[in-house]
């Protein structure tokens, strides 16, 4: 696995619109974002304002109407499928609301998944899993199936997916959306301690003011327009 | 609930619509099938009614009667009318004039005017020497009207040609006739009296022509009956028959003899059968007279010392006794008071005692001829000693023998036109003065006993009885006694043993077209997997809509719905699908049936040999498959909805369709199954090894039991992956988590396996079975029997082939064609009747039987599949069982196992019956099947046997070759041409076994078609439910995308979960097969159906990889961030 680290998240003069029917809907407009490495933000906002968008959008998932997201230097979206891959692969960790983990796969098996299409042996990074499903709370149910789990731990478990292959983006998504308060708790304090332990830049999307308070900045969107608060 | 349904039914409409198009396959093909069953019969049956015309019976012979008799079957009441025709029907060979090409078993009509109106046709003739030719005779011999046509017919008249006055030497006549029109179908151009599906080359050319080539003036050989508006019955013609019918037209005459007050009774065939003999005695014992047999032979030599007479006519009768009171005595007196053993003694007449000089107690030798029944003609010798001897002129004249054909009309005895070899050279003039003054009187005298047991035949061991009015009684008037005679006679002999047979042929017609193949069932079997495959893709979608809606039915329990009124939405959307499924279905199945159809008349016209199918439909079979396919498809309903009863409705809220215990739980039931079928299935073969269980059926048992253990150990290894976790990065990780993707459904993934497996076993286990047309065995123990060619006559041939007269008199030249003579014939009897092999589509009423002489039976030759052998020589020989006695008099036959087991539908042990000559009913015991031989078409019995239930058939007609296999293809021609007049046809062995395993290979290739589209169909379902797959994956396909898997790892993960469950099911189809065929394999030799069955499995392979292609199609094409968002 590449040593190569991302430092520093830029993103410059976002903006995203959708076309429709009644016209362009503007979801985004003349965002700006900078995160240093080791930093940690939250972005609130109601329903439907565009705080999705803009993950998936520095997430290197979704291309901008216009703008520019540079992760160290590199700007994603001029790379090629194979080159996005990879770069999604090696830098950037998912947690979304619901956690997708594959049905059929055990515990680890589905922490393990990001690290099958490495192209190169990660010889460690089964002891890995089982180390940060040891540190979520999970190392006694390796072998469960995710049907065999509460909502919280297959959050805890889709955490440990996003930080296996050791990324330097985190990118959050509503992740206790699902969760009652406990389970959000237990599942942010983790967010939190992994995010500290390791050194990665985080941005977690949440409507939930009190735990986007627990990050470092906090951002309101609004009217496509991203503010600090 | 109702809005509800309709609710699900609208939301769901992609599962829905999936599920009722698999209803509606299964509904199509089964009704489909059964509809080709009723269009076959019903085609066949047409079939008949177009080549019988109006024809409803016939009234038939193989002998001439008059055609006066006709007109007796004729009646119009207020009610009905039945019409007759008299008419000429033959066998003959046809040859254009020009042109070497000839068909044999061309049927010969000679009609007139009246066959036409009584088949309603408008048209006459036809005349001269016009014959109108059928259009299939026309077309088979490129016959065009003008050309010259040279017919072959059988001249057979009343003397038997195997007694010693029948001529052998003539036994068919050529005609020159000129093509006229050419007839259609409609137009009687296909007229048979025989129910065959095969082309009919018939040929009408005029009545009185025939009649009169024929010498057969005023006499015919068949009236066809017809009633109107109802068909006239047998019984009703029978009863007409035996009122109206004339000895005369059984071959019986009365001849009057004024000169000794007495009345002699003979028959056109010269001897007397048994049975007419017998009636004569009754008849006569009933009017009062005193009646005595008489059997008069012709001696070639009667001999004492060096003196002899040649061609004398001697008579065995018990003189002096009963009607031959009159007979004077010289010397000696009648056997009864005679010193000398009754069958040693002779009498002489006074003439011939002084030509040889003989005195009483002199030796006396007489050499007479005898047919054997082989075809050679002997001399044999009587030794006796005189005894008596007796006036010339004194009451043993030449009434005492019949009419000699060629002899009794001769002017002296140098003119006599004999049928058997004569040397005029030891003609004296003092024979000819005798001739002169007696013409046929007997010289000598034997007892009625001694001449029977000397040239008795099967034909009969009298020539004559000879009546007389009691000495004491009144004189009576002769005519007036005849007549009386003549009536209680026709009271007691059935026409039917004289040779007038009534067949009631619309009737047999219509049974027989019934079919010996039952089509309808035939294609249920060759559709079954289609059928399965529709079925099981129905259950399928039903029970990914039930997945589908898994936490639906979740909701609808936390929200209070019983498990039962749930099960009553899905029943009744399952209902009403199945229903709507059942309609389409039905639409469907009219295509299907018709696509059959076409192909039965295409493709697989080897199958049948006729393109005159066609589709029928049938509202029962409609309604027969709807039903069975809605109540399969509802029976699926409830299969999908079995499991969710046990699933609490946490799990269900959650998705889980079967919890983890469970699928534990299922996993160990389903390893004991897999156990318990791989133990049976040992069982089964080491049964087979210890012989008690057949090969076949054993190992395709065991081939059977192998699949469901392998099935159940897939559905184990879907429940329960064992092995490490998927850690390992690259292709193999992907391969593996492909690989846990086809866990994730296992009842899906197992039943895409199953559909798969099913397929292969029926491919590769089918392929196995296909016959190789090209190559054939000739060794003795083969199908073949070693011979490498197969004759059969139109005309029957009455001389031995293999002696060296035999060959002069058939006219096989071995100085012009020595290869001739390493030719050996092997003949047999043949009783003329339906082919009884899957050649013909008519069940058999009565099949071809063949009389086996003793000299084949012995040589112990083909190879059987099953006999009643009990002695190790009948095991050794089983051809030695037909001369085993049944304790119930049946008589033992043997047949080809195919013939036996799916024309006959009977078993070695079961019984046949049908109708002997004389029209009493036989009873055939099959005691051994022959496999996959030649012989499909017929049945063998013994050729004793034979003589015994069918005297009058004579000859043989039917022939197995002995030739060096390397001259057979070089014989045929110059074998042919030699042979032309007996109308001998030569087939070569391997054509004929090939033609057999052409209808045997086109079964074959339709179950393995309709086998492949039920693959296609498999294959569908499969695709469908990869696709279903990943639609219900989007949410985690996207995820892996998003953590860095491209379109390719996302490809290689969908297509290795298709891969594998497409090889789990060709592996365990193919596998559990070749166990299955190991019989099969081993009589060919060892060597496994690669190429037909592996290149199928082969393309199947491919088109599930390239279906699997539409799946990742899907997946490139599907939006990433929607899939994130679950919505």
């Amino acid at each position: 696995m590449t040593d190569r680290r991302i430092t520093v998240l830029e993103a410059s003069g976002l903006s995203k619109h959708y076309a429709t029917p009644a016209g362009p809907v503007v979801v985004l407009s003349g965002i700006d974002l900078r995160l240093d490495a080791g930093e940690s933000v939250s972005i609130v906002g109601p329903s439907g304002c565009g705080k999705s968008t803009l993950l998936h959008i520095l997430g290197a998932l979704d291309p901008p109407s216009a703008g520019h997201v540079a992760l160290d230097g590199t700007n994603p979206y001029t790379l090629d499928e194979k080159g996005l891959a990879a770069f999604r692969n090696r830098q950037v960790g998912f947690m979304f609301q619901d956690h997708h983990l594959l049905p059929q796969c055990s515990v680890l098996e589905n922490v393990l998944v990001p690290t099958l299409v490495t192209g190169s042996a990660d010889t460690d990074a089964e002891d890995r899993a089982r180390a940060l499903l040891g540190h979520v709370g999970l190392g006694h149910r390796l072998n469960h199936r995710p049907a065999e789990l509460s909502g919280g731990e297959k959050q805890r478990v889709a955490l440990a997916r996003a930080l296996i292959r050791q990324p330097s983006l985190v990118l959050c998504d509503e992740p206790t959306g699902n969760l009652d308060h406990d389970a959000t708790n237990t599942v942010a304090d983790l967010l939190l301690e992994l995010h500290r332990r390791r050194g990665t830049m985080l941005i977690v999307v949440t409507h939930n003011l009190d735990l986007a308070q627990r990050f470092g900045r906090t951002f309101q969107l609004s009217h496509a327009r991203l503010n600090q608060r | 609930m109702r809005r509800l349904v309709c609710r699900n039914l609208r939301y769901y409409w992609r599962t829905n619509l999936a599920a009722l198009a698999g209803v509606a396959t299964a509904v199509a093909v089964l009704s489909g099938a059964l509809l080709v069953g009723e269009s076959v019969r019903a085609s066949l049956r047409d079939l008949v009614v177009r080549r019988l015309g109006a024809t409803d019976v016939v009234v038939a012979s193989d002998r001439f009667f008059r055609e006066d008799l006709a007109r007796a079957f004729a009646s119009v009441d207020s009610t009905a009318k039945t019409t007759s025709c008299p008419i000429i029907r033959l066998e003959g060979a046809l040859a254009r004039a020009e042109s070497s090409r000839r068909s044999r078993a061309v049927q010969v009509y000679g009609v007139d005017d009246r066959f036409w109106h009584f088949h309603g046709i408008a048209r006459t003739g036809p005349s001269g020497r016009t014959a109108l030719v059928g259009r299939a005779l026309a077309e088979a011999l490129g016959i065009k009207p003008g050309d010259d046509l040279l017919l072959r017919l059988d001249t057979a008249g009343w003397i038997p040609r195997e007694s010693l006055f029948g001529r052998r030497e003539s036994v068919g006549r050529t005609i020159r006739l000129t093509a006229g029109e050419i007839l259609d179908a409609d137009g009687l151009g296909e007229f048979t009296l025989q129910s065959s599906q095969q082309q009919v080359l018939a040929v009408f050319i005029p009545l009185a022509r025939l009649q009169r080539d024929l010498a057969q003036s005023l006499r015919i050989n068949a009236i066809l009956v017809a009633g109107s508006p109802e068909p006239v019955g047998a019984g009703q013609v029978r009863s007409v028959l035996e009122r109206q019918f004339s000895l005369q037209d059984v071959g019986v005459t009365i001849r009057p003899l004024p000169a000794r007050q007495a009345l002699a009774v003979e028959s056109a065939r010269v001897v007397l059968d048994d049975s007419t003999a017998r009636a004569v005695a009754e008849s006569a014992a009933e009017l009062g007279l005193v009646s005595s047999g008489v059997f008069s032979y012709l001696a070639n030599t009667i001999r004492t010392g060096s003196r002899e007479i040649p061609y004398s006519v001697i008579t065995a009768a018990d003189l002096g006794q009963g009607a031959l009171t009159g007979v004077r005595f010289i010397e000696g007196a009648a056997p009864s008071v005679s010193a000398v053993a009754p069958d040693e003694s002779i009498w002489l007449n006074e003439w011939t005692r002084k030509d040889l000089g003989a005195s009483p107690g002199d030796p006396i030798e007489v050499d007479y001829y005898r047919w054997q029944d082989d075809g050679r003609l002997t001399v044999e010798t009587a030794r006796l000693r005189l005894v008596g001897v007796i006036a010339t002129d004194g009451g043993a004249d030449s009434t005492l023998a019949p009419e000699f054909p060629g002899i009794s009309d001769a002017r002296d005895i140098r003119s006599w036109d004999p049928p058997f070899p004569m040397d005029l050279r030891r003609i004296r003039e003092i024979d000819e003065d005798y001739w002169h003054r007696y013409r046929a009187s007997p010289k000598a005298f034997v007892t009625l006993a001694a001449g029977q047991r000397l040239w008795r035949s099967r034909f009969g061991q009298l020539s004559s009885v000879r009546l007389a009015v009691p000495a004491a009684g009144a004189p009576v008037d002769l005519r007036t006694v005849s007549e009386r005679l003549a009536s209680l006679l026709r009271e007691r002999i059935d026409p039917q043993s004289g040779g007038l047979a009534v067949v009631p042929v619309r009737a047999l017609g219509f049974a027989a077209s019934a079919g010996s193949t039952d089509f309808g069932e035939y294609f249920v079997y060759f559709s079954a997997f289609l059928i399965a495959a529709g079925i099981l893709l129905a259950g399928l979608f039903f029970r990914l809509g039930v997945e589908q809606r898994v936490r639906e039915i979740g909701t609808l329990q936390a929200m209070g719905f019983p498990f039962a009124a749930i099960r009553r939405v899905f029943l009744t959307e399952g209902a009403l699908l199945s229903a709507a499924g059942g309609i389409l279905g039905v639409i469907g199945a009219i295509g299907y049936g018709g696509i059959l159809i076409l192909g039965l008349r295409t493709w697989w016209i080897g199958a049948i040999g006729t393109s005159q199918m066609f589709l029928y439909l049938s509202a029962a079979d409609l309604a027969v498959g709807a039903v069975v396919g809605v109540v399969a498809s509802l029976v699926s309903v409830l299969w999908a909805l079995r499991g969710l009863r046990h699933a609490s409705a946490r799990e269900l809220l959650a998705g889980v369709l079967e919890p983890r215990l469970g699928r534990q739980r299922r996993a160990r039931l389903l390893r004991v199954v897999a156990a318990l079928a791989l133990l049976a299935a040992v069982a089964l073969l080491a049964a087979t090894a210890a012989g008690s269980v057949p090969d076949v059926g054993g190992f395709f048992g065991a081939g059977v039991l192998l699949l469901a253990s392998t099935l159940s150990l897939t559905a184990v290894l879907l429940r329960h992956p064992r092995g490490r976790p998927i850690t390992t990065p690259g292709w193999r990780g992907l391969v593996r988590l492909g690989a846990r993707y086809a866990t994730y459904r296992p009842g899906r993934s197992l039943l895409c396996v199953a559909l798969i497996a099913f397929a292969a076993f029926v491919i590769v286990s089918v392929e196995a079975f296909r016959k190789d047309a090209g190559s054939v065995d000739l060794s003795s123990a083969s199908g073949t029997g070693g011979f490498p060619l197969v004759a059969r006559s139109v005309l029957p041939i009455v001389h031995d082939p293999n002696g060296h007269a035999g060959r002069e008199g058939l006219g096989i030249d071995t100085s012009q064609h020595p290869e001739f003579a390493r030719v050996r014939f092997v003949p047999f009897r043949e009783r003329p009747g339906e082919e009884a092999s899957c050649l013909n589509l008519y069940a058999p009423q009565e099949p071809r039987i063949l009389g086996a002489p003793l000299s084949f039976i012995r040589e112990s030759r083909f190879g059987f599949q099953s006999s009643l052998a009990q002695t190790a020589e009948e095991q050794q020989n089983p051809w030695l069982l037909l001369g085993t006695p049944q304790p119930d008099d049946a008589i033992p036959a043997i047949g080809d196992a195919n013939t036996i087991r799916y024309i006959l539908h009977r078993a070695v042990g079961d019984d046949i019956t049908l109708r002997g000559d004389d029209g009493a009913t036989v009873r055939l015991r099959l005691v051994a099947a022959l496999r996959d031989s030649i012989l499909q078409s017929e049945l063998i019995i013994a050729e004793s046997a034979f003589l015994r239930i069918f005297p009058d058939r004579e000859g043989f007609r039917f022939f197995l070759l002995d030739v060096p296999p390397s001259e057979a293809a070089g014989l045929v021609g110059p074998l042919e041409e030699s042979l032309a007049d007996w109308g001998v046809d030569i087939e070569r062995a391997a054509d004929r076994l090939a033609a057999y395993h052409q209808v045997e290979n086109t079964y074959l290739s339709t179950f393995q078609s309709l086998g492949a589209l039920g693959l296609v169909l498999g294959t569908i379902g499969l695709s469908a439910v990869l696709l279903r797959n990943v639609l219900e994956r989007r949410h985690e396909l996207a995820l892996l995308r998003a953590v860095g898997y491209r379109g390719d790892a996302l490809a290689v993960i969908v297509i290795v979960e298709h891969i594998l469950l497409m090889a789990g099911g060709l592996a365990c189809g193919t596998v559990s097969a070749l166990l299955a065929i190991v019989p099969a394999l081993v009589a060919r030799g060892g060597s496994p159906p690669v190429a037909g069955a592996g290149a199928m499995l082969v393309v199947v392979l491919l088109g599930g990889v390239l279906s699997s292609l539409v799946a990742v199609l899907a997946i490139r094409r599907m939006p990433l961030l929607e899939a994130i968002r679950s919505e």
